[in-house]
């Protein structure tokens, strides 16, 4: 269950530091050569950076320092991959974070 | 990676090019057989079904020893491999064969011994192909993978460099674009976001050896003395022989104080030497399933009277090799993380295979025009080392399955016959490559998803185990296995139907460009 909690942090933090960049951005709000304003910018890297943070502390509640840290690691690359191929193939789902964080 | 500077990333690029051609089918071979040894024990319960056991409670290892004795009577040495969740037997080594010892799986519970038909498997062939290649000539096969972790190293390096928006790509990926772009898109997505794994894989790979591709850091601190650096490190124990005989004291006494020594760290492995000696002398090794670190901790006992002749526990830097290497070899019993690492070894194979396609789709046309023969080469060697492997995998285990436990032929026993079957595959597979070219790529891919399927319904009906049958008998590691095999079967279906439509629409502006330069395309 804290795997699952870890690699769902690290999701939402990937996939906000995701839509910091203009490219990434306006495929989610399916408007052309969208930007994200200045200060939404800036609060996504707060908000990505510290979900990422959030799984690192997860995984070390969850496994211990040795395990969590490999544990991590390898969640960051799985996360990561996935918001990759949510960015290309279903772009609308990152919607509801656009929302909540502010555009 | 704006500060690099255009002629070092020029040269980098022709670098990270070349080595990436000529080694990179060595190295899809490395990662393809790496990411499947993750789960090898899993694959060796597939391929010996006698040995699919329901994961039982520790034996008495009195009443282990006593069946020993029945089995081999005399045997001056023997081990034993205590039962795991991922090896549900008791696994003893007794001496005889061609190569000194013989591996026989015992019932945990009845003691029975169990006959799977001879075969490698996952950790006697796979496992072993990952760090040797099964090159024994001059270890050549060791030194080929530690030039590749060298070169991995070097790939992993210069590929950051050349990479001019590694942040702004990051999670890059444009399937509609041009098929070059969205080649590229996935290899750099593949190595950027595992780029902590794709550094530490060859480095603790290369850490694990250190004493064969850097001989000179024990030489210079032991002063080339093999023996005393091997005591130091391994902490082997030996006294000479008494000459009179003695009985085997408790086996379970001495395990229990061992546990008490490693306060609540379990043995996995005993090991009786000059057995039936009065100074004879019994090992007791740590388990590795609990902690990263592959730990060498062991302790000897006196066999008859269960006195504690040595304790060994690695010293610092050992000890930092140990957890080096537990963090490659994954002993530790994590199922999240054994995941991952497959996940992560799967993307590796990806990334290999995309900087192929994407070198030969974006010379293709150049290479074509020019009447090179680059591009024809480059794809015949990249086929075969990428779709061309899985293939001669899937039919290992078909081999597996559909051999007799008595097979001999042209000279060879059952687990060589596998193995041919393995090789005589691999090398069709580069024959067709070099035959079909680009249709190869799609003709390979659409073999493996029958291949799969024929493999897993062969399981079923040599073994009755089908997936849902093993899952509810408590033997996850045998269903998991099918599941991942029609997984691998459905994405291969998939490539080569894509590919297939891809092709379709390529084929028009193909035939253009033959009409355009007749004689020149034909190499």
């Amino acid at each position: 269950m804290l795997g699952l909690a870890a690699f769902a942090a690290s999701y939402v933090g990937f996939a906000l530091l995701a839509l910091r960049q203009a490219p990434h951005h306006s495929a989610v709000i399916e408007v052309r050569r969208a930007s994200p304003s200045p200060a939404a910018r800036r609060q996504n890297l707060w908000l990505g950076a510290s979900a990422l943070a959030l799984s690192f502390v997860v995984c070390w509640v969850a496994r211990g320092p040795s395990f969590g840290a490999i544990l991590w690691v390898l969640l960051l690359a799985a996360s990561g991959w996935s918001v990759m191929f949510t960015l290309s193939y279903r772009p609308r789902w990152l919607r509801p974070l656009l929302r909540g964080a502010g555009r | 990676m704006q500060e690099a500077s255009e002629p070092l990333r020029h040269s980098l690029s022709r670098l990270h090019t070349w080595v990436g051609l000529v080694l990179g089918g060595v190295l899809f071979a490395i990662f393809w057989m790496g990411t499947l040894s993750v789960f090898d024990r899993e694959i060796d319960r597939w391929m010996m079904p006698p040995t699919r056991l329901a994961p039982a409670p520790v034996v008495s290892l009195d009443a282990a020893a006593r069946a020993v004795a029945a089995m081999a009577p005399g045997a001056a040495q023997w081990s034993m491999t205590l039962p795991s969740a991922r090896t549900p037997t008791l696994q003893v080594r007794l001496p005889g064969g061609a190569d000194g010892s013989v591996l026989h799986h015992l019932d945990p519970v009845t003691f029975a011994e169990l006959h799977p038909a001879p075969t490698r498997g996952g950790t006697g062939f796979i496992f072993p192909f990952h760090f040797m290649l099964h090159i024994d000539w001059l270890d050549l096969g060791l030194w080929i993978v530690g030039l590749c972790g060298m070169a991995m190293l070097l790939l992993t390096v210069s590929g950051v460099v050349i990479h001019k928006r590694i942040f702004r790509d990051f999670f890059m990926f444009r399937p509609g674009k041009a098929s070059t772009r969205s080649l590229l898109d996935l290899h750099t997505g593949m190595g950027v976001l595992a780029l902590p794994f794709h550094v530490v894989m060859p480095l603790s790979g290369l850490i694990i050896f250190f004493s064969l591709f850097f001989p000179g850091t024990w030489q210079a601190a032991f002063d080339g003395e093999r023996a005393a650096f091997n005591r130091e490190v391994f902490g082997s124990y030996q006294r000479p022989k008494a000459n009179a005989p003695a009985e085997l004291g408790s086996l379970d006494a001495m395990a229990r104080e061992a546990e008490r020594l490693w306060q609540g760290g379990k043995p996995f492995l005993v090991r009786v030497t000059n057995a039936g000696d009065a100074a004879s002398v019994v090992e007791v090794r740590r388990s590795h399933t609990q902690d990263v670190s592959m730990n060498r901790d062991a302790v000897y006992f006196d066999a008859g009277t269960g006195a504690v002749l040595q304790r060994f526990e690695s010293k610092p830097i050992g000890a930092l090799q140990r957890f080096i290497a537990g963090i490659h070899f994954v002993q530790f019993e994590q199922w999240l993380l054994r995941w991952l690492y497959f996940a992560a070894g799967l993307a590796g194979c990806v990334m290999i295979a995309t900087g192929f396609w994407f070198w030969l789709e974006s010379r293709r046309a150049e290479h074509a025009r020019e009447g090179r023969v680059g591009v024809r080469l480059v794809e015949a060697l990249a086929t075969g080392s990428v779709t061309g492997i899985i293939v001669a995998t899937l039919a290992f285990l078909i081999a597996n399955r559909c051999l007799p436990a008595d097979s001999h032929a042209f000279g060879l026993d059952r687990e060589r016959l596998e193995m041919l079957a393995f090789y005589a595959v691999w090398l069709l597979t580069f024959g067709h490559a070099g035959l079909r070219q680009r249709a190869a790529w799609r003709e390979q891919n659409a073999v493996i998803a029958p291949l799969a399927v024929v493999a897993v319904a062969l399981n079923w009906l040599t073994t009755g185990d089908y997936p849902w049958r093993a899952w509810g008998r408590g033997v996850v590691s045998v269903a998991a296995m099918d599941g991942v095999i029609l997984l691998l079967g459905a994405v291969a279906a998939v490539v080569a139907r894509r590919w297939l439509a891809r092709a379709a629409v390529a084929r028009p502006r193909a035939l253009g460009l033959a009409r355009a330069v007749p004689s020149s395309g034909e190499g």
